[in-house]
């Protein structure tokens, strides 16, 4: 049967006027080595999957399975003002961190585990969707343990935030990186 | 846990450089045509020029309504191939695999609001994850779960892998896995600002310098269900390589310990493996390690094969379209030649195969690598006799 080793969410409300909080402190006591090209997205996914994680025996091959309906925002905005507004080629990292998996690539680096590492997306159930490839891998018996999480950025200002999003003005904005650590009941 | 059941490929599509349907492009790869052209981007500060394989539809490069009129021709054709009940394609999971989704839409409103309002535009107008699945709902009445895998360009084959394993399960009977990519300004000038672009694909070779990138959608219809002959995806495997964030490891190590995964996944030895459909992108350090993997996963080497020189690298799409158009051939009775790798490279030992050959029943390994280390291997059978 599978059973819930470890959880951990962190969720923060953002509110009108404030800048989103610097996560470098929280994280640096988490990090393997300091990931020089991470984003706010990974910097999310980082301090979830490595606060879920602690105190854990992970197996090397512990599958990873990160969902979100949004992706890494931020650096996708400063990646399409760069080359639509600036006329710019995008920065390599940038470009590299438009992908989704790219998170997935410095959490398994960082919680030194090598299954399947998966990004998926659904706009409604982005954690659902995680769970049923979580499951589908522990239920074929191809993986003991998986790393689920799901990971939303907000981003500044919210005035464009609500607008991409489709949000009402005034609709509570926030960031989250809410993680589970699957097993077995032995 | 019940026997896994088996999962077979119903029907597939496909839209690429070589043609505007499978058909098209079967009879084109059988004629070893090679449709790269150049494009250049304008209005960059750098020029961004390179060859490109773009489906020959006539229409602009970035028109946005090319998305929706290829993602839902290629699902369409894929349903009407297998001949579902109206129920069945309500019902029916959708797995999309895509680096970029519907960049090229977001770019182009971006634009537009620059042009038309400068203090009001803001950046990325548009995410892009649930737009395919929505076209799909809105279009063809495609209205089951969607996972959207962003995986690099293992994404689709990721959505094949998890597709069929959850029909394996029998959570579902049947599943419809989309590869979609359409050129988008963010992909070639990031690629461009990679330096990675070549100018002529030549996957393996000694005189291999890069990826030339290409556009297609493609669609296969995973099912329990299928008429006899039809190919069978007996499983694969997925692993993530932490060597790099860009390149995959040039020891082979990881995508060796991939392979056999897949093949004990799979049920099969090495030694059944009748070809290989390489990932084979023609950039350096890649095909070094796909190379340094295959040696170390078999004694002896069945024929390579690449599909690169005909598709250009679809990316994330990659997955499906390279399956549809190599089940195609096999099927067909052939493993298809490429042209561009002619110069054995010493240090990888192998070369793809350069003109076609009969393809016998059995299994065959088809690789997919991608940035983030993320790796997938899938295995097929063609039926013998």
């Amino acid at each position: 049967m599978i059973k819930v080793s470890a959880q951990f969410q962190y969720r923060h409300g953002v509110q009108e006027g404030e800048s989103l909080p610097s996560l470098e402190s929280a994280l640096q006591p988490l990090l393997k080595e300091h990931f020089r090209r991470a984003d706010r997205f990974i910097q999310l996914a980082l301090l979830g999957s490595a606060r879920c994680a602690q105190g854990q025996n992970l197996l090397p091959g512990c599958g990873l399975y990160l969902a979100s309906a949004t992706g890494p925002m931020g650096n996708n905005i400063t990646l399409q003002q760069q080359l639509v507004r600036d006329r710019l080629l995008p920065k390599p990292f940038n470009f590299i961190n438009t992908l989704g998996s790219s998170s997935g690539y410095y959490v398994a680096k960082n919680l030194g585990i090598s299954g399947p590492n998966l990004f998926v997306s659904r706009r409604q159930g982005a954690l659902q969707a995680a769970l049923a490839l979580a499951e589908t891998d522990l239920s074929l018996g191809l993986v003991a343990q998986a790393m689920v999480g799901v990971v939303e950025e907000c981003t500044l200002p919210l005035a464009d935030h609500r607008a991409r999003l489709g949000l009402g003005a005034g609709s509570p904005a926030f960031e989250s990186s809410e993680w589970q650590l699957l097993g077995f009941d032995r | 846990m019940n026997q896994p059941l088996p999962v077979y490929v119903r029907a597939s599509s496909l839209s690429c450089a070589l043609g505007l349907d499978l058909a098209q492009s079967l009879a084109a790869l059988q004629r070893g045509e090679v449709n790269a052209r150049p494009i250049e981007l304008n209005g960059l500060a750098e020029p961004v020029r390179m060859p490109y394989y773009r489906i020959p539809d006539g229409m602009d490069l970035f028109d946005v309504s090319r998305f929706e009129t290829w993602v839902c021709k290629a699902a369409a054709a894929a349903l009407q191939e297998a001949q579902l009940s109206a129920a069945e394609i309500a019902g029916l999971p959708i797995f999309i695999g895509s680096s970029s989704f519907t960049i090229n839409e977001s770019e182009t409103l971006y634009r537009r609001a620059l042009d038309q309002d400068p203090a009001g535009a803001y950046g990325l107008p548009v995410i892009g994850y649930q737009q395919i699945a929505d076209a799909l709902r809105k279009n063809l009445n495609l209205s089951g779960e969607s996972f959207a895998f962003n995986t690099a360009c293992t994404a689709s084959a990721n959505g094949l892998l998890y597709a069929a394993r959850m029909i394996s399960l029998g959570r579902y009977d049947q599943a419809l896995v989309l590869g979609v990519e359409l050129a988008n300004r963010t992909t070639l000038a990031g690629f461009s600002g990679l330096q990675l672009v070549a100018d002529v694909l030549r996957p393996f070779d000694l005189r291999r310098n890069g990826i030339v990138l290409g556009e297609g959608v493609g669609a296969v219809l995973l099912s329990r269900q299928a008429p006899v002959g039809a190919l069978r995806l007996r499983g694969g495997a997925s692993n993530s390589d932490s060597f790099s964030v860009t390149t995959a490891n040039p020891d082979g190590g990881v995508i060796a310990r991939l392979l056999q995964e897949a093949f004990q996944n799979s049920g099969i030895q090495a030694a059944d493996l009748r070809a290989i459909k390489a990932h084979g992108t023609g950039s350096p350090m890649n095909d070094t390690g796909e190379a340094a993997a295959i040696h170390q996963s078999l004694t002896a080497l069945p024929p390579l094969c690449t599909l690169k020189p005909y598709l250009g690298h679809t990316l994330g799409a990659c997955g499906v379209n390279e399956l549809a158009l190599f089940g195609a051939a096999l099927q067909a009775g052939f493993l298809p030649g490429a042209p561009g790798s002619t110069e054995m490279d010493p240090a990888l030992r192998i070369l793809p195969l350069h003109q076609a050959q009969a393809a016998p029943g059995g299994s065959y390994l088809l690789n997919y690598f991608g940035f983030g280390g993320s790796n997938t291997a899938l295995i097929v059978e063609k039926a013998a006799g």
